[in-house]
C-alpha cells in the first residue's frame, strides 16, 4: 500500500515554505540557461550554426560521451554487482576509490591522466608501442578523460539497483532449475534495469559536459565545450554564447530522450522475460 | 538400498559464528515434516542448506536415495517457497509459472503445462495480473504452481503462513495438507507457530540454537516434551515446579505447591526437582467431588480465578494449591460455575502429568 501524504493545514504551510526555498534552487538552474537563450539573436545563432567545425565538435562530444557511457557500463556494472552482493575486507576502500573522481578537480584529473596516458605516460608508451593506441590529442584521449570523471555515476546507480534486488528472488530462480548465469540475465538484470538506465544516463550527461580533464589530455579533436572555449578566446563572448545555445538544445534533447522515452524507462525489455 | 522421500543424515553447517549441527530428518513421500523453533534457531539456514545454498561441513542430503549434498541448487529438484512467496514482481502470473519451464525449447507442451497449472490452482482469471495486484492467498497459489511446474522431488516451505491473515492461514494449512497428499511429494515446513505445526505435521523436529532438541510424532512433542525449553515452546498451559516425594512401581508422587500430584512416569534421572507439564485440554472439571477421589487419584479441590472466553471454549485458571489451567467447552460450561471464587474439583489423569528435569534458568 502506498500512503499518500495528505496536507493538513499546518503541514500545508510547511510545504509552501519548502516550495519557496526550493524554488530558489530551481531558479538558479533555469535562469542562467533561460538568459543564455533569450539574449541571442536567431540570426547570430544561425550564422554560428553554419560553421562546420561547430557541428564536428558536437559530433565528437556526443560520440565520446556515448563510448564513455558504454565503457562505464561494461566495466562499472560488474564492479557494482560485486559491491552490492558481497562483503569483503577493504570494501570501503574500493567504494572510496569509486567515488574519488567526484572529489578530484577536473583539471587535476586531466594532469594526472596526462602522466598515465600522455606521450611519455606509463601506460601511454606501451599502449602506443603494442597497439598503436594514442591518447594525447585523440578521440581515445577524450573518452578516457570523460570516463574518469563520469564512471562513479554508473557504478553508484547500478550498485543501488543491484542491492535492491531481493536475493530470495535469485534463490527461488535457482530452485526452479535456472543456473547462476541465467539467473543474472533473467532475474537480476531485469529487476535492476531502471537503475542501470539511470546510471548510463547520468554517466552520459556527465561525460558530455566535461571540459577540464578533456582540455588537458586532448585539446584536439575539439569537443563542444572545448570549441566554445576556443571561440570565446578568439572571438569573444557572443560567438561562444551562440554555439552554447546550440549545444544546450542538443544536450537537453538527448537528456530528455534518455530520461523519458518509455522504452528506456519503465518497461523492461521483453527479451529478459 | 532404495529409499524414497527426503533423508537428512548428521547435517553440519558452519556460517560464521552460527552452526547447525547433527540434524537428521526422514520424510516419506506425501508427508510433512515441520521444523519448529524460535527466531534465530537456524530454521531458514536449514532449509536453504537443503536447497543447496550453503556448504555442508559433514552429513548427507538424500533425495529418493540419491545423494545431492554437493549438487547445485538448480539440479537438486528441491523447490523452496519463501515467507512472502518471492514472486518475480516484473512478471505476470502466467510468466511466473512459466519461469522454470523455459529452457530454450518452449513450444506447445510448455504452453499446455502453464494452462493446466493455471486451471488446477484456479488462477486462470488472474493470468495477466502482476504480483502486486494479488492477495496473500493468491500469491501463495502462484508460488505453488510455479514450483509445481518443474515437478520437484521435495518441497521446502519457509514460514509461508506468516504473511497471511488468520483466516487465509487456516485455509492454507488445509489446502497444503491436501496438496501434499495428492502430489505425494515430501515436504519440510518451517514455522515458529506450534499451532501450525500441530495442524500440518506428520513429524516434528524442534530446533534450538542450531541443534535438534526433539524429534518425533506431533503427539510426542506436544504431550511429552523432553525439556523445559520445548515445553515452553509448544505452549504447555500449566508448567509448575515440583519435588519428587516418592517413586512407586506404578506411579511417581510429587509435591506441587500445597498439593500432591502423581504422574504415571517421570524420566528425570536422579534429580528430585522437576517441572510438571499439564496440558489444559486434559484437565477435567466437576462441580462435585467424584466418587473415586482418594490419594493418588489426582482429584484436587480448586478455586476459579479467571475464565477467559476463547470462542468455542473457556480457558479457566484455577488455584489448586498451584496455578492450574483447564479448558471447558461452551456446551458443557452451563453445568459449572465459572465465576471467580467458585469452588470446583479438578481431575488431572496421572498419565497426563508429564515431568521434565528442572533446568537452572
Amino acid at each position: 500500500m502506498v500512503h499518500e501524504r495528505v496536507a493538513t493545514p499546518r503541514t500545508g504551510l510547511i510545504r509552501l515554505a519548502f516550495w519557496l526555498v526550493g524554488g530558489v534552487l530551481l531558479a538558479s538552474t533555469v535562469l542562467p540557461l533561460l538568459g543564455l537563450v533569450t539574449f541571442q539573436s536567431p540570426a547570430h545563432v544561425a550564422e554560428v550554426g553554419a560553421m562546420p567545425e561547430v557541428w564536428s565538435a558536437i559530433a565528437v562530444s556526443v560520440a565520446g560521451a556515448l563510448v564513455a557511457a558504454a565503457c562505464a557500463a561494461v566495466f562499472g556494472f560488474p564492479l557494482a554487482y560485486v559491491l552490492a552482493h558481497s562483503q569483503f575486507r577493504g570494501k570501503r576502500v574500493v567504494e572510496a576509490i569509486v567515488d574519488l573522481p567526484l572529489a578530484v578537480p577536473h583539471t587535476v584529473a586531466g594532469i594526472a591522466l596526462l602522466f598515465v596516458y600522455g606521450r611519455h605516460g606509463i601506460l601511454g608508451v606501451p599502449l602506443a608501442n603494442v597497439f598503436g593506441l594514442h591518447f594525447w590529442g585523440t578521440f581515445a584521449g577524450i573518452v578516457v578523460a570523460m570516463l574518469f570523471v563520469s564512471a562513479p555515476y554508473a557504478v553508484n546507480a547500478a550498485r543501488i539497483g543491484f542491492s535492491g534486488v531481493d536475493p530470495r528472488l535469485e534463490k527461488v530462480a535457482r530452485t526452479l532449475g535456472v543456473g547462476p548465469w541465467a539467473v543474472l540475465v533473467r532475474v537480476t538484470l531485469p529487476l535492476a534495469w531502471p537503475s542501470l538506465l539511470t546510471g548510463v544516463t547520468l554517466t552520459f550527461a556527465r561525460a558530455i559536459s566535461e571540459f577540464g580533464a578533456v582540455v588537458i589530455l586532448a585539446y584536439y579533436p575539439m569537443t563542444a565545450p572545448v570549441r566554445i572555449y576556443a571561440l570565446f578566446l578568439r572571438f569573444g563572448v557572443n560567438q561562444a554564447a551562440a554555439m552554447s545555445v546550440i549545444v544546450l538544445a542538443i544536450v537537453l534533447a538527448l537528456f530528455l530522450i534518455f530520461r523519458y522515452l518509455p522504452v528506456w524507462r519503465g518497461s523492461r525489455p521483453e527479451l529478459l522475460r | 538400498m532404495t529409499q524414497t522421500g527426503l533423508r537428512v543424515e548428521g547435517l553440519r553447517v558452519q556460517l560464521g559464528e552460527f552452526a547447525l549441527s547433527d540434524i537428521g530428518l526422514d520424510v516419506a513421500p506425501g508427508q510433512c515434516c515441520v521444523v519448529l523453533g524460535p527466531n534465530g534457531a537456524g530454521k531458514s539456514v536449514l532449509l536453504e542448506t537443503l536447497a543447496g545454498f550453503y556448504p555442508v561441513r559433514s552429513g548427507r542430503v538424500l533425495v529418493h536415495g540419491q545423494d545431492v549434498t554437493r549438487t547445485a541448487p538448480e539440479r537438486r529438484g528441491i523447490a523452496l517457497l519463501f515467507q512472502d512467496f518471492a514472486l518475480f514482481p516484473n512478471l505476470s502470473v502466467a510468466d511466473n509459472i512459466r519461469f522454470g519451464l523455459r529452457h530454450g525449447r518452449g513450444g506447445v507442451r510448455e504452453a499446455a503445462r502453464v494452462e493446466d497449472l493455471l486451471r488446477r490452482f484456479g488462477l486462470s482469471a488472474l493470468r495477466d495480473r502482476r504480483p502486486n495486484q494479488l492477495s496473500g492467498g493468491e500469491k501463495q497459489k502462484v508460488a505453488l504452481a510455479r514450483a509445481m511446474a518443474v515437478e520437484p522431488q521435495v518441497f521446502l516451505f519457509d514460514e509461508p503462513a506468516s504473511a497471511l491473515d488468520a483466516r487465509t492461514r487456516a485455509g492454507l494449512q488445509e489446502a497444503l495438507k491436501h496438496f501434499l497428499h495428492e502430489t505425494g511429494v515430501p515436504a519440510v515446513y518451517v514455522t515458529h507457530d506450534h499451532a501450525e505445526a500441530r495442524a500440518l505435521a506428520d513429524h516434528v523436529l524442534v530446533l534450538s540454537q542450531g541443534k535438534g532438541v526433539q524429534a518425533g510424532r506431533p503427539a510426542d512433542i506436544f504431550d511429552r516434551p523432553v525439556n523445559a525449553f520445548v515445553a515452553g515452546f509448544v505452549a504447555i498451559d500449566t508448567m509448575v515446579p515440583a519435588r519428587l516425594v516418592e517413586r512407586n512401581r506404578d506411579h511417581v508422587l510429587f509435591a506441587v505447591g500445597g498439593a500432591r500430584l502423581s504422574a504415571a512416569s517421570a524420566d528425570i534421572g536422579r534429580d528430585r526437582d522437576a517441572l510438571l507439564c499439564i496440558r489444559a485440554e486434559y484437565v477435567q472439571l466437576a462441580g462435585h467431588a467424584p466418587a473415586d477421589s482418594g490419594a493418588g487419584s489426582n482429584v484436587l479441590p480448586a478455586t476459579v480465578m479467571d475464565a477467559i472466553d476463547r470462542g468455542p471454549y473457556f480457558r479457566v485458571d484455577l488455584d489448586a494449591g498451584f496455578c492450574l489451567s483447564a479448558y471447558v467447552m461452551k456446551h458443557s460450561a452451563g453445568e459449572l460455575d465459572l465465576t471467580p471464587g467458585a469452588r470446583l474439583w479438578a481431575h488431572v489423569p496421572p498419565e497426563r502429568v508429564h515431568a521434565v528435569a528442572r533446568e537452572p534458568v
